[in-house]
């Protein structure tokens, strides 16, 4: 069963339940108020006739008084003296159906008035009634009787049962009919999102649901979208990778094919081709061990082996090795620095922002280096004063494959991977890198990693 | 422990044995009372001579040779009992729906009419049943006179008249229904037929036949539902209780007195020189002089005095 009929069924019960709850109500309040309060005018009506009844017979004046009574009251009401009709003759056998019966002529002898609701033989329906004693000494002289035929609630509306009954239907009618769309209306939104989720699962990344609403479905609606827009968005970045990835390759291979080529045919200087094809070997080889790590770091395979590293001895040798290619460092170290860290790795993330900084510098211009703790952190921050980039462009140059200036690509000698594989190990050690940069001022790296405190314990 | 065992068969003795106070005196009446089923024992100055409570509801009675055999409607069984010791002398099988009984001192038989059969039952003195002879529609009030059971059928238009030798119907009697109550005035050789009324009427006449042409002479009006009577010295008393009124006839028929009754009687019996009545409703008994029914004096009762049995004295 949907999700759609069970709420419509819980619906359709409640809606039973209420209209039977309804009629039941209407019925006790009718038996409860209605008889009672009539019972009380009844006792009242019967107790100011019995008022002028002074003792002795019956005479014909009261039995008068009762009978215009009883013209002008909304009540039947008669006297009776007859000691036929009040059982005077029990114990013997009566051999008509008496007004009153043995024990309620035993209770009239006692002064105590009798009220009844029920069947009245006598009168062949429903009655509500009050037998008033007329005494005089232990003689029962008579009684007041006053009764009202009590219209059973379904009795009142009998001549109106049609009208109720079609009434009962069509709100039921009505009101299913307004159920079945609300019950729609209420699972419109799980409906589109099953159908979304659908063609999601059948590769349409663009699927979306609607999400109006600011109850718990338009959240659950907006929650989907943000996920579909993920899968999309990793969706498109693998076919991106895929491409750059294929580009990359064919640009050093066209390369070797071409100076191979020229170099069998014995065109130009062969010594020159070899130099190139062996340039563009290095390149594809970096460019698949980039990539190769990369993918690595991606797929959280890569073991870190963490060891207390004192990263200024890191940071000289690094730029010991840069040296050849830049000769203008200035270096503000701190010495004390001690990081729990993979020695390989974090040699890796300065080579690679240094090379950037390096080869994106001028010769002659200065590359700063600082290395100092600040609190638990210890940051390394790398300044140079070269190209720089605009600011729209700093938060996707951790992208892979990723190069501000695209012309400048293989001239320029990166694979284009650096700076992702810098972000992957930086967040492997829990730290952060952070890049601010402005086009033709310089690029500042900063990368902040836990400091070591003593006892050994990172914080 | 031999006082515990003592006690104990006191104790069952006492369950065993019902025995009830005795009436030690020749002249009373017994007023027997059905809402609170009991015998009281009364002497003409009103005194309370004895007071018997039962168990059972007993409708009904006949008081023979210092005995009254007692009898309910819906009961199977009659029980005899001894007034002058109290105690129970037997218990009767009789047929279920008695409705009326009387003692015929001459074959010294109890007739009981029965309402399921629409006959009476004769039984020996010893409870055996002797003779059985069908009347009429309800036979209920009965009264014996001069080797005659005169027998009312309640639900009938016809009295039976029994030989109490032959236990044969010699004649019947012309008489309205619902009739009830029963008298013979033995100076007019009368037979006086109350009742109730039929339907939602209410009877107020009271019906006379001749006990020789068993023709009706006479009617004397007594509103309303004259149903009980009691006769002496040519006058008859009337207990009316649809109206709670007593009449006094004179020999000739004519009222002699006239008195509100206790509420809804059901009864008049003389004793002595007294007229009493008991009130069913009112459950109180009213003493009366005879004749002119100047009131005397009343009393209390146990509730729903139903019928009165007078002994004579010797």
């Amino acid at each position: 069963m949907t999700f759609g009929k069970k709420l419509w069924m819980t619906l359709f019960i409640f809606i039973v339940i209420s209209v039977g709850a309804a009629f039941g109500l209407a019925y006790l309040l009718y038996e409860k108020l209605y008889v009672e309060s009539i019972k009380t005018e009844l006792a009242e009506a019967a107790g100011n006739l019995a008022n002028d009844y002074e003792g002795g017979d019956l005479d014909s004046a009261f039995v008068d008084q009762v009978n215009w009574f009883s013209e002008k009251s909304p009540f039947e009401a008669f006297a009776v003296h007859n000691p036929r009709e009040l059982a005077a003759c029990i114990p013997y056998e009566a051999d008509y159906e008496t007004l009153i019966g043995p024990e309620e002529r035993a209770q009239l002898l006692e002064n105590k008035m009798i009220e009844e609701t029920g069947y009245s033989e006598r009168f062949d329906r429903q009655i509500i009634s009050v037998i008033y004693p007329l005494l005089d000494e232990k003689q029962l002289n008579g009684i007041i009787y006053l009764y009202v035929p009590l219209e059973r609630i379904d009795e009142l509306v009998s001549s109106l049962v049609m009208f109720w009954a079609a009434g009962a239907v069509l709100l039921m009618a009505l009101l299913l009919y307004g159920g079945l769309k609300w019950t729609d209306y209420v699972i419109k939104p799980l409906e589109n999102m099953k159908n979304a989720a659908v063609r999601l699962s059948k590769g349409d990344y663009k699927a979306r649901v609607p999400a109006d609403s600011e109850d718990e479905f338009g959240q659950l609606a907006r929650t989907f979208n943000e996920m579909a827009d993920a899968i999309e968005q990793e969706d498109e970045q693998r076919k991106t990778f895929i491409a750059t990835v294929s580009h990359e390759l064919r640009t050093p291979l066209s390369y070797i094919k071409g100076y191979s080529e020229a170099a069998i045919n014995g065109i130009g200087n062969q010594k020159k081709q070899l130099s190139i094809i062996h340039r563009e070997a290095i390149r594809m080889e970096r460019l698949v061990n980039d990539l190769l790590e990369l993918i690595r770091l991606d797929s959280g395979k890569m073991n870190m082996e963490k060891t207390f590293i004192p990263l200024a001895d890191l940071v000289y040798r690094t730029v010991d090795i840069f040296r050849l290619k830049h000769d203008h460092f200035q270096l503000d170290v701190d010495e004390e620095t001690i990081v729990n860290g993979d020695e390989g790795r974090l040699s890796q993330v300065m080579t690679n922002i240094l090379d950037n900084a390096v080869r994106y510098s001028k010769k002659k211009t200065p590359i700063y280096i600082t290395l100092k703790r600040e609190k638990n952190m210890i940051k390394w921050i790398v300044r140079d004063t070269g190209a720089g980039m605009p600011e729209n462009e700093i938060p996707k140059i951790t992208n892979q494959f990723y190069r501000i200036n695209k012309a400048r690509t293989r001239h320029d000698g990166g694979s284009g991977l650096g700076l992702s594989i810098v972000k992957q190990i930086v967040e492997r050690h829990d730290g952060k890198l952070m890049i601010e940069s402005e086009a033709g001022v310089g690029t500042t790296v900063t990368v902040i990693l836990p400091a070591l405190i003593e006892g050994g314990e990172e914080k | 422990m031999k006082k515990f065992i003592l006690a104990a068969l006191l104790l069952l003795a006492g369950c065993s044995q019902a025995s009830f106070e005795p009436v030690r005196i020749d002249e009373y009446a017994a007023i027997l009372t059905v809402q609170e089923p009991g015998i009281t024992f009364i002497d003409s100055d009103g005194a309370v001579l004895a007071e018997w409570a039962f168990d059972e509801r007993y409708t009904g009675g006949v008081l023979f040779d210092e005995t009254i055999l007692l009898y309910g409607t819906e009961l199977d069984h009659a029980v005899l009992y001894s007034t002058k010791t109290g105690k129970k002398l037997a218990v009767w099988t009789v047929p279920s729906g008695i409705t009326g009984a009387a003692f015929i001192n001459e074959t010294k038989e109890v007739a009981f009419s029965v309402k399921k059969d629409g006959a009476v039952h004769f039984f020996n003195r010893e409870g055996q049943e002797t003779e059985k002879t069908q009347t009429g529609r309800y036979p209920m009030t009965m009264l014996e006179h001069k080797e005659k059971l005169y027998i009312i059928n309640y639900q009938d238009t016809v009295l039976s008249e029994i030989n109490i030798y032959s236990h044969k119907v010699d004649r019947e009697f012309a008489i309205p229904t619902s009739s009830a109550g029963l008298a013979v005035n033995e100076a007019t050789e009368e037979l006086w037929v109350g009742g109730h009324g039929y339907g939602a009427e209410a009877s107020e006449t009271i019906h006379v036949y001749s006990l020789q042409t068993g023709s009706l002479t006479a009617t004397v009006s007594a509103p309303i539902m004259p149903i009980a009577f009691a006769e002496k010295d040519g006058y008859v008393y009337t207990a009316s209780h649809g109206s709670n009124k007593l009449y006094a006839f004179n020999p000739e028929r004519k009222s002699a007195a006239e008195i509100e009754a206790p509420a809804n009687p059901f009864s008049i019996a003389v004793l002595g020189d007294r007229v009493i009545s008991a009130g069913y409703d009112s459950s109180m008994v009213s003493f009366y002089k005879e004749k002119t029914l100047g009131k005397i004096k009343t009393v209390p009762i146990r509730k729903g005095p139903f019928m009165i049995f007078v002994k004579e004295g010797e």
